[in-house]
């Protein structure tokens, strides 16, 4: 590589795991000095020593230690709300202080960022956002201040990830699973270095230079936020400041790429211009009579280092660490899920908080809310009561009724759309069999139903209605036969309408294509390339606006261009057969489902 | 109360700060969404809007804040039957509504704390009230819980607020603009609510580097000395506020000729917007604009520049059409007005 950088041998595991926890202690003095002003940091790690060892370092740089704040604090205990016994006391609704308010100005360990839920993750968003919570809840209208900085430990594996909303207000961010326990060693900052930076951190400005070469390098990475770039400006100012040297400086530079851009980078840096061999820096020569088109050279020459540099930096696995992403969240928009949508029922389910309900409609009552809503108006109505009853009674009120909410997965059904054309049967066709036995065997452990089309000749036909049974989704797949013409029109148009009545039954379908995309024959039967393919993709339009999630396994020998073509239309998950055994395809299936 | 960023220092973004204004100018246009990417600065114009918005009179003490002016069905019961009314300036109030709020605090309950001392079963008025004339925000629209939309649905469109509960049986006026944002890909609004907002904005972040450099200058400068900062744009701001509030004055004179009617309804009806509400508020929605502008009339410049903002997300779902909805309307613009 060109990229000849400042950093000796980033190779060696010792050295890199080194380089890597320097950044750490540094993000844990930036995150001290910054505090609310970076919003937090993620920390993507498994419990470990090492992990341990890092917030302990961040608890001897900040004045309070931190508080530890589960995922799944709900919304009341986050905002807070009205305190029962106190309100009851004094007669009057009386606040109790949420979390988020508690910790105003001080460092909150969010742990197990990767399951907080979203319902919750907007109200730390707003604390983040505003420096403030506002609430609006049990009678009570009040704003505290919320200055938050967020530790968000991330024990996600593979596919689990702290919502975006939070990630994005995060200023920071370090892995500390690749460290090893052998570089973690004495800190090279104190708490009066803290302090020190904290008191000259007004007076400290960048330059517009700095702060165009910041945006380049953001822009370079395809981060468009300016949020971003707000918290790069900043991590610059203090990094400058700890470290004692230039913002311009590259090694500081590299750093603050590491610590802020990198984690949400969505892209490689492209060069702007073919990055050629370093030449020799010749500009004495003729700077003399051009020196404006050579100040100009020399920002381009700057700013193509700069990207260079960022190249550099990343990991060489970065671009799969990319693609891993990037294929999560298109997972996200279209996976197919063995994992039915949630529908609300009143009566089963994971219980997912109370609302205002009606005793008749076959909810259940939450006694403990109810009672909560009762308790501020005992003295009222005992007071109002005029019927002369015992007084001692609870006064509870059809409008303190609360019950209970749940949530409930769905079934599930998988339909397998398979084409046993003469061109797919030639090629692939056990290969894919075999593939869909496997699948049907981990659908089967999930509980999914499976529903089987097979198209060929110049109709598609439901071979087997949603169904649990294995067996004899099984024994009609081995019967299958082959050959013919590949009427994909109709395949998607019966994929469709089974999709849309297995959802009328109130499960969530989902499907799974194995094609090689070669559609010859039009929805009416008639036998043309161009028709058949034509009317293929409008039909998969169709299916893609159902939003329903697929698959689309290309059976080709090679991964072929209308196989794609057609898996864009259908907005699927596009997979193809590698020339591997059906065990593998399974496999890369299996990841999507289990999203 | 901490400073907010000044309104008229916002860099770019200038689609959202023209409708927040043509919304401020005449209410009844009915709302602004604005969705976007994050890191936009969707809130941050939203937040700014307030301090620049011009004052009103309102009753004194009323807790609707209804107008001394307006026709006795209007006002709120007290102020229906108090003899004269005592007015005052207030500023035109733009009420946050938080995630996680409750009902009561939303749409108002009874008062615990007169229930309890005094067995007065009193109301103590929500968002709502407060939000009657002015701006209610709701960050994160999409995330809101399903009950409260329910709830905002219904005053949205009526706007009276009927509070059945504990006993208590209040009704007030609830005419506020609804400004909410949000970011889609965290989750979809309903349909029923989208409806409900007047003009819909697509942010995105700038991208070219000076605009962006210009952003976090000035965000930084703020931060540095936030009062400092707002009395550099103290005369901005003014200027800003004094358009707005003239162009309130004159926008009901504005007159729409005829033509820019009959082309508002030819757009509508090529693009098979539901309903007149498209057509209105497209009319509307030129109209305040020319005022912002100072003119007597309203044109099919005007009529042009609202238009994708008015209909974009009035568009009923074509399954076979993949192009997007902005596609549509800029197509039906170029047809329609060409």
């Amino acid at each position: 590589m060109l990229a000849s950088n400042a950093l000796s041998n980033p190779h060696s595991p010792d050295a890199e795991s080194a380089t890597a926890w320097q950044d750490a202690e540094l993000a844990a003095a930036l995150i001290a000095i910054l505090g609310h002003r970076v919003g937090g940091i993620r920390v993507s790690a498994q419990p470990g020593p090492v992990r341990d060892y890092w917030l302990s370092l961040l608890d001897s740089f900040t004045a309070n230690p931190a508080r530890r704040v589960p995922s799944s604090t709900p919304t009341d205990r986050l905002l807070g709300g009205m305190d029962i016994t106190e309100s009851m006391r004094h007669g009057k609704p009386i606040l109790a202080q949420g979390v988020l308010a508690e910790c105003h100005q001080r460092v909150v360990l969010l742990s197990m960022a990767e399951r907080l839920p979203k319902e919750y993750a907007g109200h730390w968003c707003a604390a983040l956002d505003t420096g403030a919570i506002h609430i609006a809840r049990d009678g009570i209208s009040h704003t505290s201040p919320a200055a938050i900085t967020v530790i968000a430990l991330d024990e996600g594996i593979d596919e689990e990830s702290p919502p975006t909303a939070l990630i994005e207000r995060l200023g920071l961010g370090i892995n500390l699973d690749d460290i090893s326990i052998r570089c973690v060693g004495d800190t090279q900052f104190s708490r009066s270095d803290i302090t020190s930076a904290q008191a000259r951190l007004a007076q400290t400005t960048l330059s517009d230079d700095d702060i165009t070469r910041l945006a380049e390098i953001a822009a370079s990475m395809g981060i468009h936020s300016s949020r971003t770039l707000k918290f790069a400006v900043d991590v610059m100012k203090a990094l400058s400041l700890v470290t004692g040297k230039r913002a311009s400086d590259e090694e500081v530079i590299h750093q603050l790429i590491r610590l802020v851009f990198l984690p949400v980078a969505t892209q490689l840096p492209t060069p702007q211009a073919e990055p050629e061999p370093p030449e020799p820096p010749q500009d004495s020569n003729e700077d003399s009579d051009k020196p404006e088109e050579q100040a100009q050279q020399n920002t381009e020459q700057d700013h193509e280092d700069l990207v260079q540099a960022a190249m550099a930096e990343l990991p060489e696995d970065l671009l799969a660490i990319l693609l891993k992403r990037a294929s999560k969240s298109r997972l996200r928009q279209s996976k197919a899920g063995n994992a039915g949508e949630f529908s609300q029922d009143k009566q089963r389910g994971r219980p997912v908080g109370v609302r205002r309900g009606d005793v008749k409609r076959g909810h259940r009552i939450d006694i403990p809310a109810t009672l909560r809503c009762a308790a501020p108006f005992q003295s009222a109505r005992a007071s109002w009561d005029t019927s002369e009853k015992l007084k001692t009674s609870l006064y509870i009120e059809p409008s303190d009724i609360r019950v209970k909410r749940f949530e409930q997965r769905k079934s599930s059904v998988m339909i397998f759309a398979v084409d046993a054309s003469g061109s797919s049967a030639h090629q692939r066709m056990s290969e894919a069999k075999g593939a869909i036995e496997l699948l049907l065997a981990d659908c089967y452990s999930h509980r999914t139903e499976v529903a089987l089309i097979a198209f060929r000749g110049d109709t598609a036909e439901v071979l087997l209605p949603p169904t649990r049974s294995l067996v004899r989704a099984k024994r009609t797949l081995a019967q299958l036969p082959g050959g013919g013409g590949t009427p994909m029109a109709a395949a998607l148009q019966a994929t469709h309408d089974l999709a849309l009545s297995v959802s009328a039954t109130g499960a969530t379908p989902s499907y799974v294509l194995l094609t090689d995309g070669a559609a010859n024959v039009a929805r009416d039967g008639t036998k043309s390339r161009s028709a058949g393919t034509e009317d293929a993709l409008s039909a998969a339009k169709l299916l893609a606006n159902t939003q329903i999630k697929g698959v689309l396994v290309d059976t080709a020998v090679r991964p072929s261009a209308r196989a794609r073509e057609l898996s864009s239309a259908l907005d699927a998950t596009y997979l193809p057969l590698p020339n591997a055994s059906a065990h593998s395809l399974n496999t890369s299936i299996r990841t999507l489902s289990v999203a | 109360m901490t400073v907010a960023y000044p309104f008229t220092a916002i860099v770019g973004q200038d689609d959202m700060k023209l409708a927040l204004s043509i919304a401020a100018v005449d209410p009844s246009i009915g709302g602004v969404l604005v969705f976007g990417e994050r890191g936009t600065g969707k809130s941050t114009t939203i937040r700014a809007l307030a301090q620049l918005l011009p004052k009103i009179e309102a009753v004194k003490d009323c807790p609707y804040n209804c107008n001394p002016e307006a026709p006795k069905q209007a006002l709120c019961s007290r102020c229906q039957s108090a003899g004269a009314l005592k007015a005052r300036k207030i500023a035109i109030p733009v009420v946050d509504l938080p995630l996680g709020a409750t009902e009561d605090r939303v749409l108002g309950a009874l008062d615990i704390e007169k229930a309890i001392h005094n067995g007065e079963k009193a109301f103590q008025p929500g968002l709502l009230a407060a939000a009657n004339r002015g701006f209610l925000y709701i960050d994160e629209v999409n995330l809101l819980e399903d009950h409260i939309v329910d709830a905002l649905l219904d005053v949205a469109a009526s706007g009276v607020n009927v509070v059945e509960r504990e006993g208590l049986s209040v009704r007030h006026p609830a005419r506020f603009v609804l400004v909410g944002s949000g970011n889609p890909e965290e989750g979809e609004l309903r349909p029923q609510l989208l409806d409900r907002f007047g003009l819909s904005l697509d942010v995105r972040t700038p991208r070219d580097i000076p605009t962006r450099v210009e952003i976090i200058k000035l965000r930084d400068a703020f931060d540095h000395d936030p009062e400092g900062f707002s009395k550099r744009f103290a005369r901005k701001e003014g200027a800003l506020r004094r358009k707005i509030d003239a162009a309130r004055d004159i926008v009901e004179g504005i007159d729409v000729p005829s033509e820019v009617l009959e082309k508002a309804a030819e757009l509508c009806l090529q693009l098979g917007t539901d309903g007149l509400r498209g057509e209105l508020t497209l009319i509307r929605s030129a109209r305040a604009l020319a005022a912002l502008e100072g003119k007597d009339a309203a044109t099919l410049q005007h009529l042009r520049y609202v238009a994708l903002f008015v209909l974009r997300h009035r568009l009923r779902r074509d399954p076979m059409d993949e192009s997007s909805a902005d596609a549509r309307v800029e197509r039906a613009i170029e047809s329609a007005l060409a």
